[in-house]
């Protein structure tokens, strides 16, 4: 008979395996899609909420017209307002306001009219600010103008009524200006490339590299793949070849998703920036592939391989996840603390380092993370070659 | 026969600590024989063939196929192996076909009318997953299996248990003809008629040693017709298993 044998890759083994985990795959594709189209559709939900503020001159300005219809209220008995001058088609009572004032104003003050006034409103609006808070602020600075404190008898204004506010609540100026720069969508996309998208890949790799090698070994089913002229290296092999392309196709079609669904929730996208994240992600499910590929090539029984590849990968996520409260962001948004950095030190998702390849792109790409990734593909390939070694070895009691 | 035996084992041992394993096993089948491989259970007998199918590593002593080394040529040594498993689990998520299927093309075998005559032969029906097979099912599929590459070497770790009564008696015919056929075959079973009707020669395994190997045709023509090896075996388990007991008082 043809003395013929398998030394690498076994095709008919690699259908086997394609088919025995299909369900978990697209099951985990899916799960891991409309997690992507989630995160991205939250992600532009929060940059359209955010109220933007507008300059001190801008406030200035539109202050000194309301100033003017206040005083020519209280005088008058009139009923002019910002409400008023908004919906009216005819300005020409507001016109002869400002021209009174333009006469009876201090000489250095600028002179106002209906235009300036219009101007000055479409200048809130295009910088996505809303007038009506600025009135409603107006209000507020009109109603204090003139008055002095009764204990401190400095005059009151309405940045100090805000400050002493802010204070009698425990929060200081600087709280609040950073709470209103706080960006939520940076945390979103660590989360997502960091935690729970990697979870997602996390258990898929877990459960998977369980099957392949040490499930057929405790089972007993591993004596079909080796009573033919198969290599213990070609049944490794084929299976580590699923390990590298399986996670390979599930993340690009999530990236796919994430370039065309980033396209048409912001109308722009920076797709070179995306892919390099996946990229940096695939290299680390990699890495943890290769710890669970290798833990699974290591025991004979599947409880044993699960426990010590699944610990691992359970712990570096955990792991990341309190390095997250401890990273300087966090801190500085206030819900962190800088005790639980430690954590960072002790997980491989800190080598997936998502702020650096988020400057890909910019003027000044900060390429600090290239060694780190690199790292993570030596653990992978590292991992991966034990695995085969060892199993090409071991006793197998089939 | 005159020639190198087509499978010889040559001191073996492997202990797995506690008196377990196999102990110095040494045997030699020649070509076209048919040897048994009996004792009681745990007595190693999986052992030993785990070792011809080189998933085990000796401690000692080695054991060859063919004239190669069964830990060394596992991979090309199955060209010419036909292996049934004692315990017969098999890989999950496909039919009984789809299984025969990817078998076929693992062994490069090309010419499918073997196999179909196989599962014609022994009332195998393929399209039921293997999941929701039976025991026997299962077991008719790993006879398959194993005949599919019609092999020069047959190593079966207790092949018809699971068996049927009328398909036990199909498979003993079967292995019969192999044998005819000039194959090598390697039984291990605890049902003497298969060993009866079989076999050649015939060891027995106990506690990892062997404590006895005999010339079955030799006997059956010195005790003559009447000869009941059922009857011969049990009287030497018991011989063995009293004089044990017997040492230990
Ligand atoms: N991988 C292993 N590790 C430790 N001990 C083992 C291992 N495999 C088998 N043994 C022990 O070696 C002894 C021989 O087992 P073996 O499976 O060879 O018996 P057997 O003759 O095939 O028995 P049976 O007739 O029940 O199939 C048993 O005591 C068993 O517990
Ligand atoms: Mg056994």
């Amino acid at each position: 008979m043809k003395a013929k044998e398998t030394r690498f890759f076994s095709a008919a083994l690699f259908g086997h395996t394609v088919k025995n985990n299909f369900v978990l795959a697209l099951v985990i594709t899916l799960i891991f899609c409309l997690f992507t189209v989630v995160t991205n559709a939250a992600s532009y939900l929060m940059t359209t909420e955010k109220q933007a503020v507008i300059g001190e001159a801008a406030q200035e300005e539109f202050f000194r017209y309301l100033s003017v219809l206040a005083a020519c209220d209280e005088v008058a008995r009139a009923e002019l307002s910002y409400g008023d001058f908004a919906a009216a088609e005819n300005h020409d009572l507001y016109e002869s306001v400002f021209e009174r004032y333009n006469r009876e104003k201090p000489g250095n003050a600028p002179a106002l009219d209906a235009d300036g006034f219009q101007k000055a409103m479409a200048e809130i609006e295009a910088a996505g600010a809303s007038p009506r808070a600025y009135v409603d602020a107006f209000e507020y600075a009109y109603a204090l103008r003139g008055q002095t404190g009764v204990f401190s008898g400095k005059e009151l204004n309405l940045a100090g009524a805000a400050d002493a506010l802010f204070a009698s609540m425990g929060f200081s100026r600087e709280d609040m200006e950073r709470l209103r720069e706080m960006d939520y969508t940076a945390m979103l996309t660590r989360v997502y490339y960091t935690a729970m998208g990697a979870l997602i890949l996390f258990l898929f790799v877990i459960i998977a590299a369980n099957t392949l090698i040490a499930g057929p070994v405790d089972s007993g089913s591993m004596a079909y793949f080796l009573s033919v002229p198969n290599r213990r290296a070609a049944v490794t092999v084929t299976q580590l070849v699923y390990m590298v392309l399986a996670p390979l196709v599930i993340m690009a079609i999530a990236c796919a998703l994430r370039i065309v669904t980033t396209r048409l929730f912001f109308g722009e996208v920076h797709a070179g920036r995306i892919l390099c994240l996946y990229g940096g992600m695939y290299l680390l499910v990699q890495a943890i592939a290769g710890i669970c590929f290798m833990c699974s090539c290591l025991f004979n029984e599947s409880r044993k391989s699960i426990a010590f590849g699944g610990g691992f990968a359970i712990w570096c996520f955990l792991a990341a996840l309190l390095g997250m409260f401890g990273s300087a962001e966090l801190i500085q948004m206030g819900i962190g603390v800088e005790p639980l950095g430690v954590f960072n030190k002790m997980t491989l998702v800190s080598l997936f380092d998502i702020n650096a390849i988020q400057s890909v792109g910019t003027g000044t790409p900060d390429t600090s993370f290239l060694p780190k990734l690199g790292l993570l593909a030596v653990i992978a390939v590292l991992s991966y070659m034990i695995g085969i070694f060892r199993f090409s070895r071991k006793d197998l009691s089939l | 026969m005159t020639d190198q035996p087509v499978l010889r084992v040559d001191h073996l041992t492997k202990d797995y600590g506690r008196g377990r394993g196999a102990f110095d096993i040494t045997l030699a089948v020649g070509r076209g024989e048919c040897y048994g491989f009996l004792g009681p259970n745990g007595a190693g007998k999986t052992t030993t063939i785990r070792h011809l199918m080189g998933f085990s590593k000796p401690n000692k002593g080695s054991s060859a196929i063919l004239g190669r080394d069964c830990w060394r040529d596992a991979a090309i040594l199955k060209n010419d192996i036909g292996y049934i498993p004692g315990e017969i689990e098999l890989p999950a998520a496909m039919t009984g076909a789809g299984f025969l299927r990817m078998m076929e093309k693992m062994r490069g075998v090309t010419d499918h009318g073997r196999t179909a005559r196989l599962v014609e032969r022994f009332h195998l029906d393929p399209s039921v997953r293997v999941k929701k097979m039976s025991f026997g099912m299962k077991r008719k599929l790993a006879i398959v299996t194993a005949l599919m590459h019609d092999p020069a070497v047959l190593i079966l770790d207790e092949p018809s248990s699971g068996l049927d009564p009328m398909m036990q008696k199909e498979f003993i015919d079967c292995i019969a003809e192999e044998k005819s056929r000039g194959k090598t075959i390697f039984l291990s079973s605890h049902f003497f008629h298969e060993i009866d009707a079989a076999c050649d020669r015939a060891a027995i395994i106990k506690e990892g040693h062997i404590v006895s190997e005999m010339d079955l045709k030799a006997l059956k023509a010195k005790e003559g017709n009447g000869f009941d090896l059922e009857k011969y075996f049990l009287d030497f388990y018991r011989e063995e298993a009293e004089g044990r007991t017997g040492d230990e008082s």
